[in-house]
């Protein structure tokens, strides 16, 4: 038996290891070669020009721009999406009705994420955006702002990847903690535990795999963050160099878009420090979270 | 969950290269059976692939499909197979023309096309269309397309874009609104300025900008340059890689205007935060008097546009000394290397080209043609006679736009913004973008 079986593991797992060494690897390395190029992209010849994109990309404000708001996105943003997750956590898991809520905080993941964009755009309008609108008729004209204007238009973004990811997270987590048998929670509410307590002695205790592996999901989602923020700024080109992440940096280099700059070799090198990043911040997290998982 | 846009767009792109790379690029051409250009035009066959950056629906795109139909009528060997690609379809040819499957016949701005084809010799040289009679008239390309416009883009002396549209940038106002506050379009930027204190002197809000688009923000600085240092003068200094050229006296009166207009208030509230299209759409409604902007911009605010909304355009104003040059923005019709039928291509320009097929892009699409003898739509009757009036023409933000995109983009946007915004001063504009240009041009070349 055990025989075959080895015998088996090698038709079984070569399709996947080809295909994902063709799609997965060599591009990788592929990327780290361009990286190292003057290349358009397309059928102009390469030029070797070794380390001088990244020589580049340490004398480039716009690079350093978006690895800060990446960064920002990875960090503060993760913090508020998990913090709001877990305050969700508590109040929905002893909730009447909140299977309704659930649904509710994770509509925004089920809209384009270009649809939501233009919504913000709208609600946010100086003039007759209705948030300004609403600030106004309330008399609390003090507080309208110019919330799209270069001071404040990343802070409003974050806001709203706030808001579009904080229903996605706590569903994975939620998910854990139903799994959770009832008694513990019972035994909790016997002993006169309060909701704030329960979450840290019950839930979670119990759901640190699932909260690890969310932590990782949103780790990789941060550093490619994308589509959002180029919807919400750059309907007719390309969005102001002070919102860029890392991954619209190196999509705008590469591709361009109404002002095409097709630098794949400068671009390419922002991936590679992308990778790196993640790399980093995956195995920084899987430090912090590794723990005993607790079987139950 | 989330549709990973860049990433499906990476790997797409990798996936490719690694095929380029390992050597398996070129497809075998596959052999449509091309036209014979040496017989007469009467036996005209094959399949012409064009690739158009139009979308279905819009109006031009009506215009061509119908001038497309009437190819395949008049030619009924001809298979035209056409792909409306929207405006990011460069890159889709640009993908097609490395794996060997180039189409045909591509349409794009001139600018763009350049950027991503002409430059870098992509494109197969036009200059016998340019020669060559249009179809069912006897007069040539050369005629009745301006030859600033068939210059612009040439490599070698040799046409690389036959164009169809013009488009042109200037300041946009409603007659009525001028009449009524009694108000003169300026033409030197002193009475540009008087205008403005004028307007808001009567409580008029005199400039709306959609200041969330770097590339409208950067018509300003780019028209005020282009008037003290003429055609191709602010590209030079752009590109110039030891920064003397930002020295160029010039340079700074240009930002110094800049600065003057928008500490004036000249702007409407909140403009640096104003979302495309909710500026254009508030200048149409009667709030706020001028727009700077593209001749598009009746044909993008019309459905919105206050009742009896007069269209007029006085041309960007003049400085002392300076010089008065005219935007041309070209949108063409190019032949990528590649194409496996570029006669039948060439055909279908020259067949395009002709006066009643060409007609609708004026007609049904309110915009100018190309040719010199048709009438503009009577919202561009301005821009029309900008054009007829032979003043001197330069290239959309002074060909920097195309031949600088990374620095456009990255180096002079962020700074232009600032000062646009009212955050920097003239000087600091000037001394900012010449350090952080030196150090840009030190590891990049475009």
């Amino acid at each position: 038996m055990l025989s075959i079986r080895r015998r088996l593991i090698l038709p079984f797992v070569l399709p996947a290891f080809l295909l994902y060494t063709i799609f997965y690897i060599v591009p990788s390395l592929a990327s780290l070669y361009v990286s190292l190029n003057d290349w358009s992209g397309f059928g102009d010849p390469m030029v070797f020009v070794g380390a001088r994109n990244y020589q580049g990309l340490v004398h480039d404000p716009v690079y350093w721009k978006s690895f800060t708001n990446t960064l920002f996105i990875l960090f503060v943003v993760g913090a508020l999406v998990f913090s709001l997750g877990f305050l969700f956590t508590i109040i929905l898991r002893e909730l009447r009705g909140r299977g309704f809520l659930r649904a509710a905080i994770f509509f925004p993941n089920i809209v384009a994420p270009v649809a939501l964009a233009i919504l913000w755009g709208f609600l946010l309008d100086p003039k007759f955006g209705l948030v300004n609108t609403l600030l106004r008729s309330a008399g609390l004209s003090v507080l309208a702002r110019t919330w799209m204007s270069p001071d404040l238009v990343f802070k409003v973004i974050c806001l709203a990847l706030i808001w579009i990811y904080t229903g996605y997270y706590t569903t994975i987590i939620l998910a854990g903690v139903d799994k959770i048998p009832a008694y513990y929670y019972e035994a909790a509410d016997v002993e006169g535990a309060s909701p704030f307590q329960k979450f840290i002695y019950v839930t979670l205790p119990m759901t640190w795999d699932v909260i690890s592996v969310a932590a990782l999901l949103w780790v990789i989602n941060a550093i490619k963050m994308f589509e959002f923020i180029y919807a919400f700024s750059g309907v007719g080109d390309a969005p102001p160099t002070n919102v860029w992440t890392l991954a619209l940096n190196m999509f705008i280099i590469s591709f361009g878009n109404r002002t095409p700059i097709y630098r794949l070799g400068y671009g390419s090198a922002i991936a590679v420090t992308m990778v790196g990043l993640v790399v980093v911040a995956v195995v920084l997290l899987r430090r912090v979270l590794t723990r005993e998982a607790i079987e139950y | 969950v989330q549709p990973k846009r860049s990433t499906r767009l990476a790997l797409a792109l990798l996936a490719l290269l690694t095929f380029t790379m390992a050597g398996c690029g070129g497809k075998p051409t596959s052999s449509g059976s091309g036209t014979s250009s040496g017989t007469s035009d009467s036996k005209l066959s094959g399949t012409l692939t064009y690739w158009s950056m139009w979308n279905k629906d819009e109006p031009q795109m009506k215009v061509l499909q119908a001038t497309i139909d009437a190819f395949e009528k008049a030619n009924p060997g001809v298979k035209v197979n056409i792909q409306w690609g929207g405006r990011e379809i460069l890159t889709k040819v640009r993908t097609a023309i490395s794996s060997g499957s180039a189409p045909d016949l591509i349409d794009k701005d001139a600018e763009e096309l350049d950027a991503a084809l002409i430059a870098t010799g992509q494109t197969l040289p036009l200059d016998d269309v340019v020669s060559a009679k249009i179809d069912g008239e006897d007069k040539t390309v050369a005629d009745l397309i301006a030859k600033p416009h068939l210059d612009m883009f040439a490599k070698d002396g040799k046409a690389q874009l036959i164009p169809y549209e013009l488009i042109s940038s200037g300041i946009w106002y409603d007659e009525n609104l001028f009449t009524k506050q009694g108000i003169k379009p300026p033409t030197t930027w002193d009475e540009f300025m008087k205008v403005i204190a004028d307007l808001k002197a009567k409580n008029v809000t005199p400039l709306v900008a959609d200041g969330t688009e770097d590339v409208y923000n950067a018509y300003w600085y780019y028209w005020l340059a282009e008037r003290y240092l003429g055609p191709d003068g602010f590209r030079k200094v752009a590109g110039d890689k030891t920064g003397a050229g930002w020295d160029n006296p010039g340079v700074k009166e240009a930002a110094k205007r800049l600065e003057e207009l928008v500490k004036s208030g000249a702007f409407s509230k909140g403009y640096d935060g104003t979302k495309w299209p909710a500026g254009q759409t508030q200048w149409a409604k009667g709030d706020g008097a001028m727009l700077l902007l593209g001749s598009w911009a009746p044909s993008e605010t019309k459905s919105y546009a206050t009742p009896g909304f007069k269209y007029r355009m006085f041309p960007f104003p003049t400085v002392p000394g300076g010089q008065k040059s005219v935007e041309a923005y070209l949108i063409g019709w190019s032949i990528p290397k590649g194409a496996k039928n570029p006669e039948l291509a060439k055909k279908f320009i020259l067949f395009a080209l002709n006066k009643d097929r060409l007609k609708g892009i004026a007609d049904v699409a309110d915009n100018l043609t190309s040719r010199k003898d048709m009438a503009a739509p009577a919202v561009l009757a301005d821009v029309k006679a900008l054009f007829d009036s032979g003043a001197p023409t330069h290239r959309a933000y002074d060909g920097i736009q195309s031949d600088y995109p990374g620095w456009f983009k990255t180096v002079f946007s962020p700074i232009d913004n600032d000062l646009f915004f009212g955050k920097i001063s003239a000087d600091e504009f000037v001394s900012k973008l010449k350090e952080q240009s030196v150090t840009y041009w030190k590891t990049n070349n475009k």
